[in-house]
């Protein structure tokens, strides 16, 4: 939350927000790659597991179960989309929210800037 | 004898467990991400207050489908190693009746033999049990697979405004009413342009669509409020229009996956199937891999046929299950069973766990002749 206050600019990346409380969007940036990272991991786990219980109905040799193993490779699809998804939109949450931080502090350094400047 | 790779089965067992053991990690992992980010960013406020929200349940989530994999892994292993004695059952009955024959009859032989049809009928009813048993176990983790964020967290809100890929959920019965298609119709046999789906309502145009004329199929999806057209799939080389098929699942169709294929891959009479029909045909086939099903041209003949020539009557349409009447489903089933078909496909995909159970209850309670005349699918 971006307060109406401005407290303070700290260096590259750690902006003063309002209400006293500051934003390393370093920090947020690095968060965005290691959710990114687990994001990738999450696609290699899920294929390996839609490959196996895919696998297992097709050599499970008993009609039932190579339906109920087909239909669980299904759902796992759908869950695994949506793990995947969910990471994703963390992801980008984190960088967006870095982006904006980023911009704010550059706002308030460049109004920084043109007050003292002005009154020199 | 049984038919399955014991070992195989293991080694994807195996396969299953690490990938579980995988989620779960993962979740560990996106636990410590997102506890730790906003104390290392000094990051407080609304904005932090529901990411870690959001987060927190993304790792409940990975971390909850760790014991559904895992549960299934082990169940499967655990029916490997019955699906492997049955199998060595049946093969020393096999050995002890060919000697038994060698001997011409010797009675000690017949009597080593008799007692190896005795182990491997005991070996082959433990094997189908257990198959049962772990088809379960797979159904009731798949649902848990189902509900790994919760119903009311801020992760299964959010999903609930996305679009979902077409590969992913396309035809899955009870997710709702997805923005995108959830049907792709198959095509016929026409070789040029085929609109496969244009819904109604949504915000921008969809058509799925293989374009005429061209030697690789493509297929081209708007999604609502895109303002062009998005390029999902394009297979070159093919020569025939795109096939999407639908494998069978337990929830009905689940997966609409192109895939290459002549035109001969095509069946010219699919058009005159009803889509529970269309359905349950990828379920037959994988049932029963080493036949060949082809729709019957004609009505009389049952709704598909295979390579030795038996016709397969099929019934069972989650869309009616709703309407549910037993009485009325049960007269159908007799019915269908005096047709001429050879056999009586009864299709439970996609019904509730009550209606099957009824369903079930009836079959098995009908003489072993008509029985034999009926493939349970979903069941």
């Amino acid at each position: 939350m971006i307060g109406d206050a401005v407290t303070g600019v700290g260096t590259e990346g750690l902006v003063g927000m309002g209400q006293g409380f500051s934003v390393n969007a370093a920090k947020l940036r690095t968060g965005s790659e290691q959710v990114s990272d687990l994001q990738s991991r999450c696609e290699l786990i899920a294929d390996d597991a839609i490959d196996a219980l895919a696998g297992m109905a097709s050599l499970a040799g008993h009609p039932v179960l190579a339906s109920a193993l087909t239909g669980a490779a299904g759902q796992g699809s759908v869950t695994f989309w949506a793990v995947g998804a969910a990471y994703q939109h963390v992801s980008n949450g984190l960088s967006a929210s870095a982006e904006t931080y980023s911009n704010t502090e550059r706002a308030i350094a460049a109004r920084a800037g043109m007050i003292f400047r002005d009154l020199r | 004898m049984p038919g399955g790779d014991p070992g195989a089965l293991e080694q994807l067992a195996s396969s299953l467990e690490a990938a579980a053991a995988g989620f779960g990690e993962m979740g560990r992992n996106t636990r410590q991400v997102s506890a730790s980010l906003p104390l290392e960013a000094e990051w407080t406020g609304d904005a932090a207050d529901s990411y870690a929200a959001f987060a927190g349940n993304l790792s409940q989530g990975a971390a909850a489908v760790e014991a559904p994999l895992s549960r299934i892994a082990l169940s499967v292993r655990d029916y490997a190693g019955f699906l492997r004695t049955a199998q060595q059952k049946v093969a020393a009955y096999a050995s002890a009746a060919a000697v038994a024959q060698v001997s011409g009859d010797d009675s000690g032989y017949i009597s080593v033999a008799e007692g190896a049809a005795e182990d491997a009928e005991a070996a082959v009813s433990a094997w189908q049990a257990a198959g049962d048993r772990v088809a379960e176990e797979a159904t009731g983790s798949a649902g848990q697979l189902g509900a790994v964020f919760g119903a009311q967290g801020p992760v299964q809100r959010w999903l609930g405004t996305q679009i979902v890929p077409l590969e992913t959920l396309a035809g899955i019965p009870g997710l709702g009413d997805p923005v995108i298609p959830q049907i792709l119709k198959t095509p016929g046999a026409e070789f040029g342009p085929e609109i496969l789906k244009t819904p109604g309502a949504e915000l921008g145009p969809e058509i799925l669509i293989t374009l005429p004329g061209e030697i690789g199929p493509e297929i081209l999806i708007t999604r609502p409020g895109d303002l062009a057209p998005e390029i999902l799939i394009t297979r070159p080389g093919d020569l025939a229009p795109e096939i999407l098929k639908t494998p069978p699942g337990l929830l009905g169709p689940l997966i609409n996956y192109s895939e290459q294929g002549s035109a001969a891959d095509v069946d010219p009479n699919l058009g005159r199937l009803s889509e529970s029909e269309r359905g349950t045909l990828p379920r037959l086939q994988a049932m029963f891999p080493d036949r060949v099903f082809r729709v019957s041209p004609e009505e009389r003949d049952g709704e598909y046929f295979d390579d030795l020539g038996r016709t397969y009557d099929q019934m069972g349409d989650a869309e009616t299950s709703q309407y549910w009447n037993a009485q009325k489903f049960f007269r159908s089933i007799n019915n269908h069973l005096m047709k001429s078909a050879s056999f009586t496909v009864i299709d439970l995909t996609g019904f509730s766990n009550h209606v099957i159970s009824d369903i079930t209850d009836y079959v098995n309670s009908l003489p072993e002749g008509e029985q034999a005349k009926i493939i349970r699918i979903g069941f």
